[in-house]
This record gives C-alpha cells, sequence and structure tokens, in this order.
C-alpha cells in the first residue's frame, strides 16, 4: 500500500498550475517543517496550484501561500484529479 | 478607578493593527521589550470610571518558544515579563474569513488558563462571501465570548469595549481540556513534578513547549537554574519515549491542535466546496509575476523618490519651517543683545536642531508611501518577486522586507528580521540593512541635492534631474549591499538559502489610522531625537567652534550692523525685497565683509577649527574641508547630525548675508582659503556616497548588539561600513574630479 501511494506522489512544484491534490508528505528539516504545520500546511490536506513556477504559489482553505522548496523543505502530493472536494471560504473582494 | 490590561495576540494579516488603532486612537507607546528585538505597543482608553490598557504583541502564526522572539509573547502572556502590566484578560483576533488557520493559535492560547475572547475582524468580508458561521455554536462550544468587528471600518468596536467592559467579574475559563493524547500528558507530568522537586514553580503550558520546542529558547533558560542542570537530558529520553510510542516531537502539536480545530468547527463554518478565484488573484497575476510584478515594483519606487521631490507643495513647507526659523532667530536678535548668548540661541539651537526640522516633510511623505503599501498587503508580492533575485545572494524573499523597512529607519528593520527563521540568514540580513539608506539620510541627501544638483526636468518635465539623482542615491546602498550580502553568506556562513514560505493576504484599501498612526510614530521619533540627541551636539558643537577666541571685536561690529541696519530701514521706504536694497548701503556693506572676515578667523583659531585643520589632510583626499570634516566626524552618533553641525559651523563662521537664506546658499558661498568653492557637484556627491555608506547611528550598532548578543558584530558592522564610505567617497572623488578636469 506504501508504494502504491509512492508511486503516485509527486513534488508540489511538479504539479501544474489549476490543477487540485492533496498534500501525501512534508520532508526536510524538522524545524522548518513544524513552522510550516503551524501555518496550516500539512499531510492531507487540499491545495490547488495558481501559479506553478518558483516561488510557487497554491490556495489552500481560501488562503494564498507562496511556497520555495530547497534542500530543507520538500511537499509531497498527490494529484486529486476528481477536483470535487475543495474546502473555500475566501472572501469575493 | 478599576484597571484592566487586556493583551492582544493573533495571526499576522488580521488586522490587529486597526483593532488596537480603532481602540486607544493616538494614546500609545512604542518601547522595546528588555533584552530582545520585539517591539512592544501599549495603549490605553478610558471606558466610564475605569482605564483600559491594551497591550499588542507581534503577529505570530504559533506561541512557541523556540526563539527568545518568540519566547517574550508567552512570557507578557504569563505575567513574567517584568517590562510588561500584568495581563488580566487575552483577546485573541482572527481573521473570520480563515478561521482554521487562526484557531491553531487559539488552541495555544487557550491553554494559559486566562479569561480569554475571541474577536472575529473582517466581518464585512464574511458577510459579503455569504459564508456562514454559527457564532452562538461556536461560542457555546468554545465556552468564551465571541464579538465580530470590521476594524478598518470601526464597525463593531462598541460592542468590542463592552466584552472588555465585562471581562472584569467574568472568571477564568478552562476552555481546552486536555488536546495532548495520554503518553504525553504523562511526561509532562513526570516532568513537572520534577521540576517542582527541584524548587521552581511551572505551568502546565510551560512544561509541554520544554517537551515541544527542541533545543528551544525556555529550554536555555531553564537549563541553567540552579539544580536544573539535568533538564535537556530529561527532556531527550522524554521525547525519545515519545517518539517510540509514536508520538514524534514536534508533530504531535501540530496534529492535535489541527485536530481540535476540526472538531471544533464541524458544522460551525458552512463551506463552499468549489475553488473561487478572486480579485486578489487576478491582481497577482501582475503584481506576483516574475517580470511584470519586478517592474511595477521598481516603477513604484521610482514614483516614490520622484514624489519626494516633486512640487506637491513640500517645498513651500519647506520654505515655511525655514521662514519661521528665520522669524525666530530675528526674535533672538531683537530680544538679545550680540553676545555668547545670542550665539549661543541663534547659531547653536536654531541653526542646528531647526535645520533638521526642516526636513519633517519629507520624512512623513517617505513613511505614508512605505505604509500605505504595508497596509494594504503589497509587502508579501514584494517579497515573492524579490526571493528569485534574493537566492542569488544566498538569501530568501522573506529578508527583502527587513531591507524595505530600513529604508524608513534600520532599528526597526533590523527589529523585523525575526520573521527570518534561519538565524544565518538573519544575521547577513541585519548586517547589511544599515546600508540602506534610512530617513536620517534623507536631510543630507535633499539639502546637497537641491543645493548642487540643477532643477532641471526630463522627459518634458514628468522626470527631475534631482528626483533620479535621489534615486540613485538609495539605489546605491541597494547595489553594494548585494556584494556584501554574497560575500557575507559565501565566506562566514556557507549555507543554502533557506525555504521560502509566506502568506499572502488578500489586498486591502489601506486603512488611514493605521497608516496616520504609523507615520505620526516615525515623525515624533525624528523630533524627539532633534530635541534631544542633536540638541545636544549641537551645543558642544557650537562651544568648540565659540571657544577659547575673544569675540568682543564680531561683538561690536554686530552692533554697528544692528544700528545701521535700523537707520538704513528707517530712511528707506518699506519695500518687499530688503536684502538687495540692504547690499545697496556701501557702509553697511562693508561692515558685512569686516564682520566676515572677522568670524572667519574666529572659526579657525577655535578648538573646533584647531582640531578640523588637524585632521584636513584626511578630509583632503575626498574632496572636503576641514568644517564639512569636523561636521561628518561631530555626525557619528547620528548621521542627521550633520545638517545642525554644518548649520553652526557655516552660521559661526559663515557669510552673514547668506545665513537668513538657509543652508545651501551657505554652502554654495563656502570657498576655499584661494577663493575656489568649496563644494561642486563632485564634493556634494562624494559626501553623499559617503553617508550613504557609512554606519554613523548609534542606535542602529546598539540594536546589532541586543540582536546577535555580542559586541564583535556591532564593531565589525561600524568597521566594514566606515571603512567602504571612506574608500567610496575616495573614488567618487578622485574620479569625478578627473571627468570635471
Amino acid at each position: 500500500m506504501k508504494s502504491e501511494k509512492l508511486a503516485n506522489r509527486i513534488l508540489l512544484s511538479d504539479l501544474k498550475a489549476g490543477s487540485q491534490a492533496r498534500i501525501s508528505a512534508i520532508e526536510g528539516d524538522e524545524a522548518v517543517r513544524h513552522r510550516i504545520e503551524e501555518m496550516g500546511l500539512r499531510e492531507g490536506e487540499f491545495i490547488r496550484m495558481l501559479r506553478s513556477e518558483a516561488p510557487q504559489i497554491i490556495a489552500i482553505h481560501g488562503r494564498r501561500l507562496c511556497i520555495r522548496m530547497n534542500a530543507y523543505l520538500q511537499i509531497w502530493v498527490e494529484p486529486d484529479h476528481s477536483q470535487a472536494f475543495f474546502g473555500e471560504s475566501a472572501c469575493p473582494k | 478607578m478599576p484597571q484592566i490590561t487586556v493583551a492582544i495576540i493573533g495571526n499576522p494579516n488580521t488586522g490587529k493593527s486597526s483593532l488596537f488603532n480603532a481602540l486607544c486612537g493616538m494614546r500609545t507607546r512604542v518601547g522595546n521589550f528588555p533584552g530582545v528585538t520585539v517591539e512592544k505597543k501599549v495603549g490605553t482608553y478610558v471606558d466610564g470610571e475605569s482605564t483600559i490598557t491594551i497591550v499588542d504583541l507581534p503577529g505570530t502564526y504559533s506561541l512557541s518558544s523556540r526563539s527568545a522572539d518568540e519566547l517574550i509573547s508567552v512570557d507578557v502572556l504569563m505575567g513574567q515579563c517584568s517590562d510588561a502590566p500584568p495581563i488580566d484578560a487575552i483577546a485573541m483576533v482572527v481573521d473570520a474569513n480563515h478561521l482554521e488557520r487562526d484557531l491553531y493559535l487559539f488552541s495555544q492560547v487557550a491553554e494559559l488558563d486566562k479569561p480569554t475572547f475571541l474577536i472575529l475582524n473582517m466581518w464585512d468580508c464574511v458577510q459579503a462571501s455569504g459564508l456562514k458561521i454559527d457564532i452562538p455554536k461556536l461560542s457555546d462550544r468554545l465556552g468564551i465570548p465571541i464579538v465580530t468587528t470590521t476594524a478598518n471600518r470601526l464597525i463593531g468596536i462598541e460592542d468590542l469595549r463592552s466584552t472588555i467592559r465585562s471581562l472584569r467579574i467574568a472568571p477564568p475559563v478552562k476552555i481546552v481540556d486536555d488536546l495532548f493524547p495520554l503518553p504525553f500528558r504523562e511526561e509532562v507530568h513526570q516532568l513537572s513534578n520534577w521540576i517542582n522537586g527541584q524548587g521552581h514553580m511551572n505551568r502546565r503550558y510551560l512544561v509541554e513547549r520544554l517537551l515541544l520546542d527542541v533545543d528551544g529558547a525556555l529550554e536555555t533558560r531553564w537549563a541553567t537554574k540552579p539544580r536544573l542542570n539535568e533538564l535537556s537530558q530529561r527532556l531527550q529520553i522524554a521525547r525519545k519515549r515519545l517518539e517510540v510510542a509514536n508520538f514524534q516531537v514536534p508533530f504531535i502539536e501540530t496534529k492535535v491542535r489541527h485536530d481540535w480545530v476540526r472538531e471544533i468547527l464541524a458544522n460551525v463554518v458552512g463551506r463552499t466546496t468549489q475553488f473561487q478565484s478572486t480579485a486578489s488573484d487576478k491582481i497577482d497575476r501582475v503584481l506576483a509575476h516574475r517580470w511584470w510584478g519586478l517592474m511595477v515594483f521598481v516603477a513604484m519606487m521610482f514614483l516614490v523618490f520622484q514624489a519626494l521631490f516633486a512640487d506637491l507643495g513640500f517645498v513651500s513647507l519647506n520654505d515655511m519651517i525655514n521662514a519661521g526659523l528665520a522669524w525666530l532667530a530675528g526674535m533672538v536678535e531683537i530680544i538679545v543683545p550680540p553676545g555668547t548668548l545670542r550665539s549661543l540661541l541663534c547659531d547653536g539651537v536654531i541653526a542646528g536642531v531647526g535645520g533638521v526640522l526642516t526636513f519633517v516633510p519629507q520624512i512623513a511623505t517617505l513613511f505614508l508611501l512605505i505604509s500605505i503599501m504595508e497596509d494594504c498587503g503589497y509587502m508579501a508580492r514584494v517579497a515573492l518577486v524579490m526571493d528569485r533575485w534574493m537566492t542569488k545572494i544566498g538569501l530568501n524573499g522573506k529578508a527583502f522586507l527587513p531591507l524595505m523597512t530600513s529604508f524608513g529607519c534600520a532599528v526597526p528593520g533590523i527589529m523585523s528580521t525575526r520573521t527570518i527563521e534561519n538565524a544565518r540568514d538573519r544575521l547577513v540580513t541585519i548586517l547589511i540593512a544599515p546600508l540602506m539608506s534610512c530617513s536620517a539620510r534623507l536631510p543630507v541627501y535633499t539639502l546637497l541635492i537641491t543645493a548642487f544638483v540643477p532643477a532641471k526636468g526630463l522627459l518634458g518635465g514628468w522626470v527631475t534631474l534631482q528626483g533620479l539623482f535621489f534615486l540613485f542615491m538609495y539605489a546605491l546602498g541597494v547595489f553594494v549591499a548585494i556584494p556584501i550580502a554574497w560575500l557575507m553568506k559565501r565566506f562566514f556562513f556557507p549555507s543554502q538559502p533557506s525555504p521560502f514560505v509566506i502568506e499572502l493576504p488578500r489586498y486591502t484599501w489601506p486603512s488611514w489610522r493605521v497608516v496616520a498612526h504609523r507615520v505620526w510614530e516615525q515623525v515624533y521619533s525624528f523630533i524627539a531625537r532633534a530635541g534631544t540627541l542633536i540638541l545636544c551636539t549641537s551645543v558642544l558643537l557650537w562651544a568648540a567652534a565659540y571657544f577659547p577666541e575673544n569675540h568682543l571685536q564680531e561683538m561690536e561690529l554686530a552692533h554697528r550692523i544692528d544700528e545701521k541696519t535700523v537707520a538704513f530701514e528707517a530712511s528707506q521706504p518699506l519695500s518687499l525685497d530688503e536684502k538687495s536694497e540692504k547690499v545697496l548701503d556701501p557702509e553697511l556693506k562693508e561692515l558685512h565683509a569686516q564682520i566676515n572676515l572677522e568670524r572667519s578667523r574666529l572659526i579657525e583659531n577655535s578648538y573646533l577649527g584647531r582640531f578640523g585643520k588637524t585632521l584636513e589632510p584626511i578630509f583632503h583626499s575626498v574632496g572636503w574641508d576641514w568644517k564639512i570634516g569636523v561636521g561628518v566626524i561631530a555626525s557619528f552618533p547620528a548621521r542627521e547630525v550633520i545638517i545642525s553641525t554644518l548649520g553652526t559651523i557655516y552660521s559661526l563662521g559663515g557669510d552673514v548675508e547668506a545665513t537668513d537664506q538657509g543652508l545651501h546658499q551657505q554652502l554654495k558661498a563656502a570657498t576655499w582659503p584661494d577663493g575656489k568653492p568649496v563644494f561642486n557637484i563632485v564634493t556634494a556627491l562624494s559626501l553623499m556616497v559617503f553617508f550613504a555608506l557609512c554606519a554613523q547611528c548609534a542606535a542602529t550598532l546598539m540594536t546589532i548588539r541586543k540582536e546577535t548578543q555580542t559586541w564583535g558584530w556591532p564593531i565589525f558592522t561600524f568597521v566594514y561600513m566606515t571603512g567602504l564610505a571612506y574608500f567610496g567617497a575616495w573614488l567618487v572623488f578622485n574620479i569625478g574630479s578627473r571627468i570635471i578636469g
């Protein structure tokens, strides 16, 4: 089961703009990961890629985060082709 | 009168400053928490019988203790910061649109066992988007009062005040029961017992933090307490045990807290299931674009510096301040007879301190424009656009924001480096921050550029030559900082640029209250400096330039000029252009020439003159005479002092006719002994380059000392910047002189 999951996952930076995915793993430096998880970016969350060139812009729960990964931080995602679920609560203004 | 103290805490971009402003208005004090470089904002307001004190804590995603700067918020909230009043209640501000994110911090705050309430800010957005939030249910689940506000439009502020009023009687509430799984709680319990056994009081939240924040500031602090030297070892063993039990520190924390938030919000917040593109996303397609974004940013900076020089009424405002000062000096001359006191007041205080004050309009404009960019959410985009370029010098985009702040003042700039997580990146940013041209350099640039750069319009008057020079001076600090940062990153602190994660807030219209308040704070601190530090150096410098010579002859000449002028003016019909008529009287003209000669003899033989003459060779190779040289030396405590020192030196030793026409006329009139003018564009540039690069600011160096906890880094900063400044000035003078010929 684990290998199946691994086969499916790609780096966040390889996700195309406009597509959605589920975060499957966050790897890298412990302190960096702790901070990022505090900001709400963690395994299991759904995100949508808004801009795929580095630094990437993603939407998560109606917020916009800007991320550039490197050796201290890698975010792995599983693309979500159904695009069914997306928790949104964005201000229209 | 009853007193109540409320601390405001919240995530970044939740409108905390707007709320603080709406509650306290202008009645706020900004300071520093002791030992760390974290801004302390305290405000008060009177509500009926009681005085309410509001302590505004820095915006944060987490109440952790990893660094000393983060720990200060925990200390304040727990009443362990000697410098802050004990907190009676905590007001937690959240962006109502992002409850999921913001309640994470709330789950930590709630563990502190203080009366707490929740402020759902930006409520207008919630209403406009049709997002459903069941507030009674949420309030019921959390067991605390909830207020909804739209702080930037002052909606809900009265509700907020009445909630704070009624908090006095509310007992401490227990909001969060133990969130953590049993094994974790047991470890906390054991540790707590052991610490108690060693004779130290402790609170549960602090023990949790000890366990969660590996090698954090709290651990360092506690490990040095008596009988706690085993602490780190015990923590390590406890963390290991938890890991074996599949509760890995620190990730156990984020998991249990996020799970708790999800549980609390279940059936409270209605969600739409589709992604919604927002207006901010559309704007970001341009402003956050790799190239367009960069171009917009450069264009904005260009406009900012043009605005400082454009004829938007500041020039006449400057003239008005100048006229006011001339009037004041005139009054002194009427009341006080010629002598030491008159000289102290006119040449020392008015010419010195007054000169600095004429630059208040420009400083206010600069801060106005920077504050607007900050408040509307644009700064995060600047960090994003610059990240690409910052990685090339080994830093990340976040490091650009303290540098932007340093354009106003390096002290808050250095303070704001706390947003940079990586300690090495942070140090490099601190060391280059003083190279950014701060508002104290603005008077120097303004004075020299208006005096020596022709006021010529380019491209049909849309761009001014003076504005371009101004932009060049500001760009210089940036361009020098690039190789310096690169060298430091490469040789002193070799490490990869840290990863970059930043939240992009929605664009909003700036709140004019917040902007006005920030501008006022800066202008006030500038004026306060003029009244204290600059006044002191002005008076000291005046004394050095006045004594030990005998001023009798000068006084007598001044007397005769006064009498003659009065007699002359009485004999003439009143005219608008008095100054040109004065010159027409041959006897008066002769007296002026005599007094000017006497004055330059006096200043050259004063203590200051003798000192300056000794050092003249050093100044000579960068094109300055001894007067500029001593002015520069006197302005090492604070660079804007140069205006007052030059004011005093030229007022004492300068041409009396030019005195009334402001400092830049006096600079133009200054000559070498052989009669050649001291200043031309090359000297002015060499002086400006020196000021752009030199570390002439005691406050900045003290902030670096506080931040790095060593004297080594401030000394290093001082040496490298001063060396660079002298070299830069030398280069400009030698190349420039050759070009001009």
